[in-house]
């Protein structure tokens, strides 16, 4: 385990160095953030000039799940897609051989190599929005609901990472699966809102197939005292469940790589 | 006991297969038509600790199939493989770290950083202890001279330059065995020497076991001791370089420089005429008729000079996978 985070921490060194031979994409990037975040909050003012609440969330509620949003919006960009772009990039070039041959896990190894540094900006930017959130909010904010969010952002992180190693591994069988990363960041947009916002139908699809539910509305929703206890264990089971079904799947795939299934 | 022990390895792959045109496509969308390709068929092995071993074949032997399946990387479709003692598909990392991969055409470096920071997290990856690492790194360093090209992006470096950053990250952990695939493709000759070299130099130093792949001639010729021919996925000839030509090619090469020129002489009644351009004539003659012929024709012609050699090695193998012909040793 130790040796594990150690790993991680010199990848993202070396991601680092890597990333700031790049230092005028790190600008542009943090004013696109910015401007992207701007956006976003003219949105919701723009709506709540004309109600004090969308479905039951007001206006501090839904900054906080905007915040939950652009920090998912972060962690997303910065370890999972690159590395599953990655994934995807050397199974299609062969060079996938070089991660299966070495002696640590494949599936820890290309899930980490490469950490997108400048996307902490989308990080930061939404936990300032979550603490904003939280102030206004803080006459009904209590320590348990801290937890429970922290809780229900992690149980969201694995399960965004779990399906995005689905889609990777997708790439053994399919060459070119990068168009359905399009497909995916188009359905993200959804996770700005809240998902009770949504017909039935699309509520479960957004909460089962793609698990935006879990990842933005969640948390925000445990935050903000509108989550039950028993939510979050429902979260973390589903977070186990989809961790392992990820896993099992990159395994089968890896076996179908090496002929072994055959 | 061998290091590296193989027994009927075989390996067979389904191919789809279609026609040209957008029917042909069309209909293969629903109708797949499969043919099995028997890449590796029933090869046997028993290579030695710390011997060099080229496999020699033209593209598509089942030279790169037979590497991927020791180094862990293929499950074979039958037959049974220990190297180091393991079963290499199992990828133990037991086994993982005391091997190593080279591939010519795939690279393993971050082409977006200095090939330095590969090195360490190869290192890291490896759990190579901190002094042991820094003394692999230091020798490698100094047998490549690679000193000056270290903290270069590896996107800038040069084909050979990158190519001897590939074969340093791949043996920083000081594997015990080396596969070699195609470690000099595209380089030119004098690099080509160099990597030779550097590859002579580690095997007799560090005393791992190598196996190279190559189609250019001179790397096995000029590194192996111990040549396996393969050629639609089977042995056709697993021995000593020496004994290559004496196997699959029982030939001499006669080449005569006469005094004067000869018309109507039937040179084609000694042997083949490989070459006939004015007073030079080069035949190609059985073994067992070299001396005959040589003293049939020093008798019959004015020759101011013969010499009788053995076929180019190049030569010896481009008339076997001609002819498709081989004999198991």
């Amino acid at each position: 385990m130790l040796r594990h985070l150690r790993l991680i921490w010199l990848f993202t060194r070396v991601s680092i160095q890597d990333t700031a031979a790049y230092r005028t994409d790190f600008f542009a990037h943090v004013l696109v953030t910015i401007f992207n975040g701007g956006a976003e909050l003219v949105g919701l003012w723009t709506i709540f000039s004309n109600t004090r609440s969308l479905n039951g969330w007001n206006a501090f509620q839904m900054v906080a799940l905007l915040g939950v949003f652009r920090t998912m919006n972060g962690i997303i960009g910065m370890v999972i897609a690159p590395n599953m772009r990655l994934i995807m990039d050397d199974i299609r070039e062969g060079k996938l051989d070089f991660i299966i041959l070495k002696p640590i896990n494949a599936q820890f190894y290309a899930s980490f190599r490469r950490v997108i540094v400048w996307r902490l900006a989308d990080i930061a930017l939404g936990l300032g929005l979550v603490a904003v959130a939280c102030v206004k909010l803080s006459a009904s904010l209590t320590a348990d609901k801290l937890l429970m969010f922290l809780v229900m952002l992690s149980a969201g992180s694995v399960i965004i990472y779990s399906f995005w190693l689905v889609l990777a591994t997708l790439a053994f069988w399919l060459t070119r699966v990068n168009n359905m990363e399009m497909v995916f960041w188009n359905v993200f947009e959804a996770g700005r809102y809240p998902v009770d916002i949504y017909r039935p139908t699309v509520r479960l699809g957004l909460t089962y197939v793609v698990p935006l539910a879990f990842i933005t509305t969640f948390p925000a929703a445990a935050l903000v005292g509108k989550a039950q206890a028993s939510g979050v264990a429902l979260a973390v089971l589903f977070a186990a469940a989809a961790l392992a079904a990820g896993s099992s799947f990159w395994r089968y795939g890896l076996r179908h790589y090496s002929g072994a299934s055959a | 006991m061998g290091q590296i022990e193989v027994h009927d390895l075989c390996k067979t792959f389904k191919v789809a297969e279609r026609e040209g045109g957008l029917g042909a496509a069309m209909r293969s969308l629903l109708f797949r038509k499969h043919r099995q390709v028997h890449a590796v068929d029933h090869i046997s092995l028993d290579i030695k600790a710390g011997e060099v071993v080229g496999f020699l074949g033209p593209n598509g032997a089942g030279k790169t199939t037979t590497l991927k399946m020791l180094s862990g990387l293929l499950h074979p479709t039958a037959g049974e493989a220990t190297v180091l003692g393991h079963v290499p598909w199992r990828r133990e990392s037991a086994y993982l770290r005391r091997i190593s991969m080279v591939m010519g055409q795939r690279s393993q470096l971050n082409w977006d950083l200095p090939a330095m920071d590969s090195f360490l997290v190869h290192l890291a990856v490896y759990n190579v202890e901190k002094a042991a690492g820094r003394a692999a790194l230091d020798e490698l360093v100094e047998l490549l001279s690679i000193g000056g090209v270290l903290k270069k992006q590896v996107r800038t470096l040069s084909l050979g330059e990158r190519m001897k950053c590939e074969i340093c990250v791949s043996l920083l952990h000081s594997p015990s065995v080396l596969f070699l695939d195609e470690p000099t493709l595209g380089l030119d000759l004098t690099m080509q020497d160099r990597i030779r070299d550097f590859i002579r130099e580690y095997n007799r130093h560090h005393g791992a076991t190598i196996i190279l792949t190559s189609h250019y001639m001179a790397d096995v010729t000029a590194l192996c001791k111990r040549i396996v021919v393969i050629d639609h996925g089977r042995i056709l000839f697993d021995g000593p370089l020496a004994d290559l030509s004496a196997r699959l090619a029982p030939f001499k090469i006669i080449s005569i420089d006469l005094q004067d020129d000869v018309d109507g002489y039937a040179f084609e009644r000694m042997g083949e005429v490989v070459a006939h351009e004015g007073r030079k004539v080069t035949l190609r003659v059985g073994k067992e008729d070299a001396a005959a012929v040589t003293s049939r024709l020093l008798a019959d012609l004015a020759v101011q000079d013969v010499t009788i050699q053995d076929p180019p090695i190049e030569d010896v193998i481009r008339q076997v996978f001609a002819s498709g012909r081989g004999t198991h040793p």
